[in-house]
């Protein structure tokens, strides 16, 4: 997960204590989370884009984001 | 599987789509004695067979993988039904040839194209008796592949009797929509309800009103298998992200993943239909058939290329893939 959510602007956090956990972005909000499952419904609430391991920039190739900055 | 005896071997088509709970019926069915000297053939679309590995290792199985029953591995089919049949005419065997043969079909097979393969063979049709035809239907998803799989809708229509499965799973709402549905589509199957195979009421549903079912429109893409093979270091935590992330964002078309892995807590099967993954189940090595095909997934679905489910499982777990997958 840590080499996934920064691409969307997000940092998960396990603080070793609690259980679950902790799905922050870069503003500051932050969701406590239970799962693997629900992270990823929380990701993209969060960052308003939906986590997809086929993304392009998963696959070695220019993400659609990337490509439109070109 | 009601039908009188007349000397030809009795063969029921057990079908479904993708995911429905054929394999787990089918399990159920056979361990609680319903059906006894029985032949059963599993037939897989995948090049690597999976649902066999579920079966007891005493029981007399075979497996047809590799293409459909209904079109890739027709011939196949035939070939196998009609090597079974002989078996009858000889007299020099030690074990009993079976008295009945179970077909369990892969999820993308359309039964009517098994039935009329049968049919039309000039030795089959004497022999071969197709006594009943069995539909497994999600009690979960159902409602939705029938809205959206014309495939599921010729898999019902062909029916003699349709299983609900995981009827405990769907709500008492969805569930008299799918029944209502279900009677409307073919009146004339028998529907009964089940929970893990075994037999389970269902609710009145005199009431509820059926979803409607147009004619099909434009065809969706062709659903394909992509088997994926792994390294014996794989990453599996890393392996587990990724399959949550994928199956989150495509589980509406990723029908169905299953595979046999060997992971630190067992050798496990891994199975997941939609966006549910099941519980994975420790398979025992010891009296396995075969374990060459473990430590591959097979992920059947669409909207997507092979080579990109390669290349991100690759991303996620690092070296873990094994690039010899065709």
């Amino acid at each position: 997960m840590q080499s996934v959510l920064p691409a969307y602007g997000l940092t998960v956090h396990d603080d070793g204590a609690t259980p679950g956990v902790t799905l922050s972005d870069r503003t500051g909000r932050y969701e406590m989370i239970g799962d693997a499952t629900e992270v990823w419904a929380a990701a993209e609430r969060m960052s308003g884009r939906t986590i997809d391991p086929l993304d392009p920039r998963f696959l070695g190739e220019p993400s659609t984001a990337e490509k439109d900055r070109e | 599987m009601n039908g009188e005896r007349d000397g030809r071997v009795e063969l029921t088509v057990l079908g479904g789509f993708l995911g429905s709970g054929k394999t787990t019926w089918l399990r159920h069915t056979l361990h609680s004695g319903a059906i006894d000297d029985v032949l059963v053939i599993v037939n897989e679309a995948a090049e690597v067979p999976v649902d066999d590995a579920l079966f007891p290792s005493g029981g007399r199985l075979r497996v047809l993988a590799g293409g459909c029953a209904c079109c890739d591995a027709r011939d196949r089919l035939v070939a196998m039904l009609r090597e079974t049949c002989d078996l009858r005419t000889r007299s020099d065997q030690q074990t009993p040839p079976p008295e009945r043969i179970v077909l369990e079909t892969s999820g993308l097979a359309d039964p009517g194209p098994i039935l009329d393969a049968i049919r039309t063979d000039p030795v089959l049709i004497h022999h071969l008796k197709v006594d009943e035809i069995i539909i497994a239907i999600d009690a979960i998803y159902g409602l939705d592949q029938i809205q959206h799989e014309p495939l599921t809708l010729r898999q019902i229509e062909t029916a003699d009797r349709l299983v609900v499965t995981k009827v405990d799973a769907s709500n008492a709402d969805d569930l008299a929509r799918l029944l209502a549905t279900l009677l409307q589509l073919n009146p004339g199957a028998f529907i009964s309800g089940a929970i893990m195979g075994s037999e389970a009421p269902l609710p009145k549903f005199s009431e509820a009103e059926p979803v409607p079912v147009g004619p099909p429109g434009s065809q969706p893409e062709q659903i394909t298998a992509t088997r994926l093979d792994l390294d014996e270091d794989t990453d599996w935590p890393a392996f587990s992200v990724w399959l949550s992330a994928l199956l989150h964002a495509r589980g509406n078309d990723i029908m169905r993943v299953k595979g046999v892995v060997h992971t630190p807590a067992g050798r496990l099967l891994l199975q997941s239909v939609r966006k549910t993954v099941q519980q994975p189940e420790i398979i025992p090595k010891e009296g396995a058939k075969d374990t060459k095909d473990d430590n591959s997934v097979v992920v059947i679905g669409r909207g997507y290329r092979a080579e990109d489910l390669r290349k991100s499982l690759q991303h996620f777990t690092g070296a873990g893939v094994d690039r010899r997958a065709g």
